[in-house]
């Protein structure tokens, strides 16, 4: 599984959307830097920024659409250059396709979003390694989420980037928060979910209705498990171009 | 390569088995209850452009699901089987190649995803095969089409495949080139290998091929030896046009050959049908020299791929789906 989980990690680093999301990352970084440089505030504000910027900047924005822009390309950029066939045509289950290519996936995108977090919440939270560290492992929890929903999207559908979008700001900002009882299916409480399950502190003041650590890790899982499922199923079933 | 796959076959069994496959897209049928197999050697599957070579050929492979009926290769069902392909090695007619790896590095991916033992070694005897040794470190990216071909063979055989599929692998590549890869082919079924291949040059697969499969318009035309055929094809009803200097002369003489249907004359040429190619290939100059005839021109009217194919499917009428691959003797469907 190595073979193809490199060559995934090739691709997707060679790729200019690849670029993209590294800018991406960097806006959080840029933004903690700046209010940490140039703005007087107090220790609540500062907290309340550091929970905005986390929530609504982090984990609902740069990560959704750094996992769109990279997970939907994973698996739909081998269907559309037709390259699919050179792994397909080998003697692997397609479930030994799928799961690295997912990892890498993965891996790429949690990698520079989580060091984006770290550092922004070290600025933000003068330099609380720990709170750092949470704000990662949220993040990552998040990438690993996404990559494995979306990368399925980029197989089952040519409009990936459009179901995903739908995805992020209908049901992520819009519909869950309506009905409390929807963050159960939601990529983004699972984020911030994890995170305040490690630290109390953390996303006081934000208006997410957050998930407990273990319902958010659980879920989590089920929906990797449930995507991972659909995109192995899809790839043995599809005709491959 | 390895050696530790047999290469299978005596020539007499057949490894691929096409039973009543049919391919459906919609209201559209691009293969329509075919049925066929395949000996050890090569084998040509040619057809017109659209005739379903393409969609055959990937349910030959196990890339598209039949519709239905039933493929089985070396005895076993491709689709849904990945462990055929440690015996069965695919080129499909898509070109594009990952353009960041270097050819050395497309053909060791393929060697390890089969789990070849010593890819290091495999890799080496594949790349010398395609003769791509000099330009292996080379990004595929940096490369022609006729090279890519050569390098996606290359990758399909690494792993010693006794069964070999190969659309249309001729394509994009040089005179040169196509005399070398023709040679690897040969080479390659001397050995043993059942070996696909399919075009749309009926030329092309008549140099490689020892049996042929003629699609038409999804259906099955003819399929067996590539003489048999070749001796029905030039049976078939056969339009000249011949420009000379005398053209009232010729026609007269043409007229009492008995390989000539008919004969028009229109200008300063001749319209001559015929149904004995061969013989009226020898008619032409005869009777001009008998009668002092100077020729100009001798063009073929209706000598495509298209109107060859079009003469089989229109002599196979309904009934070509009893068509059989027979090892050594041809069936034109009619």
């Amino acid at each position: 599984m190595s073979t193809i989980f490199f060559l995934t990690l090739t691709q997707l680093t060679q790729r200019r959307r690849y670029a993209i999301v590294l800018l991406l990352a960097l806006v959080p970084v840029l933004i903690a830097g700046a209010v940490t440089a140039f703005a007087t505030l107090a220790a609540g504000e500062l907290t309340d920024v550091h929970d905005a910027v986390t929530d609504r900047l982090l984990i609902s924005t740069v990560l959704p659409v750094a996992a769109l822009l990279l997970a939907t390309a994973t698996l739909g950029d081998e269907v559309d250059d037709q390259t699919l066939g050179y792994l397909a045509l080998k003697p692997i289950p397609r479930w030994r396709i799928a799961v690295p290519k997912l990892a890498a996936t993965a891996l790429v995108i949690g990698v520079p979003v989580a060091f984006s977090g770290t550092v922004s919440s070290l600025l933000l939270s003068e330099g609380d390694i720990v709170t750092s560290l949470v704000t990662a492992v949220g993040v990552l929890v998040g990438a690993i989420v996404y990559c494995v929903a979306f990368g399925w999207a980029g197989l089952a559908s040519r409009q990936a980037i459009a179901f995903g979008l739908g995805y992020v700001f209908l049901w992520e900002f819009s519909i869950t928060g309506l009905f409390s009882g929807l963050r159960f299916v939601s990529i983004r409480q699972y984020a911030l979910g994890t995170i305040q399950g490690l630290d109390g502190d953390r996303l006081q003041h934000t208006d997410a209705s957050r998930l407990d650590l273990a319902p958010a890790l659980i879920g989590a899982l089920v929906v990797v498990l449930i995507f991972g499922w659909l995109t192995d199923r899809r790839l043995r079933l599809m005709d491959i171009p | 390569m390895t050696s530790e796959q047999p290469i299978v076959g005596n020539g007499r069994e057949a490894t691929v088995r096409v039973e009543r496959v049919s391919r459906w897209f919609g209201s559209v049928v691009a293969v329509n209850d075919i049925s066929f197999e395949i000996f050890p050697g090569v084998t040509g599957l040619v057809g017109p452009n659209g005739a379903g070579k393409t969609t055959l050929l990937r349910m030959l492979s196990g890339l598209a699901r039949p519709s239905d009926g039933q493929v089985t290769v070396l005895g076993e069902p491709v689709r849904g089987n990945p462990g055929i392909y440690k015996r069965l090695g695919v080129m499909t007619e898509h070109e594009n190649v990952y353009g960041f790896l270097t050819g050395r590095q497309f053909v060791e991916l393929g060697a390890t995803l089969c789990g070849v033992p010593d890819v290091r070694e495999a890799t080496d005897r594949a790349i010398e095969i395609v003769g791509m040794e000099a330009a292996q470190n080379r990004k595929m990216g940096g490369y022609s089409r006729g090279m890519r071909q050569r390098m996606r063979l290359a990758h399909a055989l690494v792993h010693n495949p006794p069964v070999l599929f190969l659309d249309e692998p001729l394509s994009g590549t040089d005179p040169r080139q196509r005399l070398e890869f023709m040679d690897v082919i040969d080479r390659l079924a001397k050995e043993g290998r059942t070996i696909l291949i399919s075009s749309h040059i009926l030329e092309e697969v008549e140099t490689m091929a020892d049996r042929v499969i003629l699609i038409v318009s999804g259906k099955l035309a003819a399929s067996g030896d590539f003489r048999a055929i070749r001796a029905q094809l030039n049976r078939r009803p056969y339009l000249v046009r011949v420009d000379c200097d005398q053209p009232r002369e010729l026609a007269a003489r043409l007229v009492g050959e008995p390989s000539v249907a008919s004969v028009s004359i229109d200008g300063t040429s001749l319209r001559v049908l015929s149904q004995d190619v061969r013989a009226l290939q020898h008619a032409i100059p005869v009777a001009a020299q008998a009668g002092g005839v100077r020729l100009q021109r001798v063009e073929p009217l209706d000598d495509s791929l298209e109107s060859v194919f079009s003469y089989l499917a229109e002599g196979a009428g309904n009934s070509m789906t009893t068509a059989t691959a027979v090892n050594g003797a041809g069936t034109a469907a009619s």
